[in-house]
C-alpha cells in the first residue's frame, strides 16, 4: 500500500523550500488559525522563532497554544507597544528590517523563522512601498518568513504588490467548524514558487485539530460518490407523462393554419391569392432596357 | 423580543460581555434596536455607561429606554450613566484637558491626524475615568451609535480605524486604562446595494477586531409587513477558542 502523499500545504509545514509565505483572510476566515499551526510545526525546525504581534495583545493571541510552543518562541507586541504609548520601543510606529533585526538579537538570522500578524495592520501606519521593501529585505535575510494579511481590506493593486514580494501564498476560501466542533477544516487556494522557479498551483482542504495540528490533502484526490438522479416525477399523486396512445394521438393531430403535405415536385413553388384590389401587371418591367 | 435576543447571544453572566468588543452592523434596515437592548440591559446588569451618540439624543434613549424596563435618567442623576451628545455638540461640551490625559500615558498623539476623533476620545476617556473614579469595582461599558456617520463629516476610514482601536484599547485589554473590566459597543452601518467604499472598509476593520458581531439585514425575499428582517450572531474569537 503506497503511503498517501504529502499535500502542498503539509511539506510546507515541515518548513521545506519555504521562503516567504503569505496567508490572506478575510472578517469570516480565521488566518490566524494556520498561523498557529505553521508556529506549532516550524518550533520543531527552527532553533529561533520570532513572532510580530500588531493586530491584538499578546495573551489574547497565545490563548490556546501549549505552554511547550509559548516558551519556545519569541512574542514582540507591537500593539501593546504602540498604544501603551511607548515612544522608545514602539515596534508597529518604527516598523523596518532593522528594528525587526535588532528585535530578533543575536540569534543567526539564518536559523530565525518570522511570523507577522498582520501586514494589514503595518499598511495602516506605513506606505505600501516601505511595507513591501522591508518585507522583501527581511525574507531575504532570515530562514523563513510568514505573515498574515486580511484580503478584504486591501484593494486589488495592494493585493498585487504584496502577491509580488511572496513566493507562497495560502487563500482562504472556506471554514467551518468540523462535526465535534473540535477543530476547524476549510478549503484554500495555494501558489507556491519553488526554487527551481516552477510555479505550482493547487487548491487543498485542511483540518486542524486539537493542539493546532494541521492535516490536508488536494482537492482532486476527494473520491467523488456517484449519485443516482432521482426522477422528480417518481412520487408525485398525479401523472405528468403520456401513454402510447396518447403520444401517437398527438403525433397525428394536425395543427390548424398548416397545409397537408404535398409531393415535393421540382424547384420552389410559391402560391399567391391576389386579394380583389390587387393591381397585377404581367408585363415585363425590363422591356425597355437596352443592354 | 428581549429573551429571544438573550437566548441568541446565549448570556449566561451578568459580565459574558466584559472584556469583549460587539459589533453591531446593519444594511437595508434598522438595528438600532440592539442598541436599545444591550443600553437596557447594561443598566439592568448594573453596569456603568458611557454612552455617545452620533444619531439620536439622551431623550430618546431613555424614553426607548423606560419601554425596556430601564431609567437611563435616574442612572445618569446616580453618577452610571454618561452621555456624550455628539448629535448637537460634537466635543460632547466638556472641558478637556491634554495634560490630564497624557499623564496616564496613552497614545493620544499616535491615534489620528484629526483633532475632531482626538477630542472625542479625550472626552470619552475622561467620562469612563470618570466612572470608574465613582465606582470602581463595576465593568464599564462604551456604546458608540453609529460611528460610520463620521464618514460623511469627511474624516478618512484609518483616522476613524485608529479612534475604535484606540477604544478597543481603553476599555478590552490588560494594558488599557480598565485593564480588561470594560466592554466596547459600536454600530457601523453599510447598505450592500450602495457600494460605499468607506463604509465597507470601516465596517471590516472593525470585524478584524471584534469578538462578537451581530449584523441586521432585511429579509432577502423583500419587504414584508409582519418580518422586518433577520440578525445573524458570529461568535468571531469562538473560531479559534474551539481548538482548546
Amino acid at each position: 500500500i503506497c503511503p498517501r502523499a504529502m499535500s502542498l500545504l503539509e511539506s510546507l509545514l515541515t518548513g521545506e523550500d519555504v521562503r516567504a509565505v503569505s496567508v490572506q483572510d478575510s472578517t469570516h476566515l480565521n488566518g490566524r488559525l494556520l498561523l498557529k499551526c505553521f508556529l506549532t510545526h516550524w518550533v520543531e525546525r527552527y532553533p529561533s522563532i520570532h513572532v510580530f504581534l500588531y493586530d491584538m495583545e499578546e495573551h489574547r493571541w497565545t490563548n490556546g497554544l501549549a505552554q511547550g510552543i509559548r516558551e519556545r518562541m519569541v512574542l514582540h507586541c507591537g500593539y501593546s507597544q504602540h498604544w501603551c504609548g511607548e515612544k522608545d520601543s514602539d515596534l508597529l510606529k518604527d516598523f523596518s528590517v532593522q528594528k525587526c533585526v535588532e528585535a530578533v538579537g543575536h540569534a543567526p538570522l539564518q536559523e530565525v523563522a518570522i511570523i507577522i500578524d498582520s501586514v494589514s495592520t503595518l499598511l495602516l501606519h506605513h506606505t505600501l512601498s516601505h511595507v513591501i521593501r522591508s518585507l522583501k529585505l527581511l525574507g531575504s535575510k532570515v530562514a523563513s518568513l510568514l505573515y498574515l494579511v486580511h484580503s478584504d481590506l486591501h484593494d486589488s493593486h495592494v493585493m498585487a504588490e504584496l502577491n509580488h514580494v511572496t513566493f507562497t501564498r495560502i487563500l482562504l476560501k472556506s471554514q467551518e467548524p468540523t462535526d465535534n466542533c473540535t477543530g476547524q477544516r476549510g478549503s484554500c487556494s495555494l501558489v507556491h514558487c519553488k526554487k527551481s522557479g516552477r510555479v505550482v498551483k493547487k487548491d487543498e482542504v485542511y483540518e486542524v485539530s486539537e493542539g493546532y495540528q494541521l492535516s490536508g490533502r488536494e482537492v482532486d484526490m476527494i473520491p467523488i460518490v456517484a449519485t443516482r438522479r432521482q426522477d422528480p416525477a417518481a412520487n408525485l399523486t398525479f401523472s405528468v407523462s403520456l401513454t402510447s396512445k396518447e403520444k401517437s394521438d398527438r403525433a397525428k393531430t394536425v395543427l390548424p393554419y398548416v397545409r397537408p403535405q404535398q409531393p415535393a415536385s421540382s424547384g420552389g413553388q410559391i402560391h399567391y391569392q391576389p386579394d380583389q384590389s390587387d393591381d397585377i401587371d404581367h408585363s415585363d418591367p425590363d422591356d425597355d432596357l437596352d443592354i | 423580543m428581549p429573551t429571544e435576543l438573550e437566548s441568541l447571544l446565549d448570556k449566561k453572566n451578568d459580565n459574558d460581555f466584559v472584556g469583549k468588543m460587539i459589533v453591531v452592523s446593519d444594511s437595508n434596515a434598522d438595528g438600532s434596536f440592539l442598541i436599545h437592548h444591550f443600553i437596557s440591559q447594561v443598566t439592568r446588569d448594573g453596569h456603568l455607561l458611557c454612552l455617545v451618540s452620533f444619531t439620536h439624543s439622551f431623550v430618546h434613549y431613555n424614553t426607548t429606554g423606560t419601554k425596556l424596563g430601564s431609567n437611563l435618567l435616574r442612572h445618569q442623576q446616580t453618577g452610571k450613566v454618561v452621555f456624550v451628545d455628539c448629535l448637537t455638540n460634537l466635543f460632547g461640551g466638556k472641558e478637556v484637558l491634554a495634560d490630564e490625559c497624557a499623564s496616564d500615558h496613552v497614545a493620544f498623539s499616535t491615534a489620528s491626524n484629526s483633532s475632531l476623533l482626538t477630542d472625542l476620545y479625550h472626552t470619552i476617556y475622561l467620562c469612563v475615568k470618570e466612572l470608574m473614579k465613582n465606582y470602581p469595582a463595576l465593568p464599564v461599558c462604551l456604546v458608540v451609535d453609529d460611528c460610520s456617520l463620521l464618514l460623511s463629516l469627511g474624516l478618512k476610514v484609518q483616522e476613524l480605524v485608529n479612534f475604535v482601536h484606540l477604544c478597543h484599547f481603553l476599555l478590552c485589554t490588560t494594558v488599557g486604562y480598565c485593564k480588561k473590566s470594560g466592554y466596547f459597543i459600536l454600530t457601523v452601518h453599510n447598505d450592500q446595494n450602495c457600494y460605499d467604499e468607506d463604509e465597507q472598509l470601516l465596517k471590516a476593520h472593525t470585524l478584524h477586531t471584534c469578538d462578537i458581531h451581530l449584523h441586521v439585514e432585511g429579509l432577502s425575499t423583500g419587504y414584508s409587513q409582519e418580518v422586518h428582517g433577520e440578525v445573524s450572531y458570529i461568535h468571531c474569537f469562538m473560531m479559534m477558542m474551539q481548538l482548546l
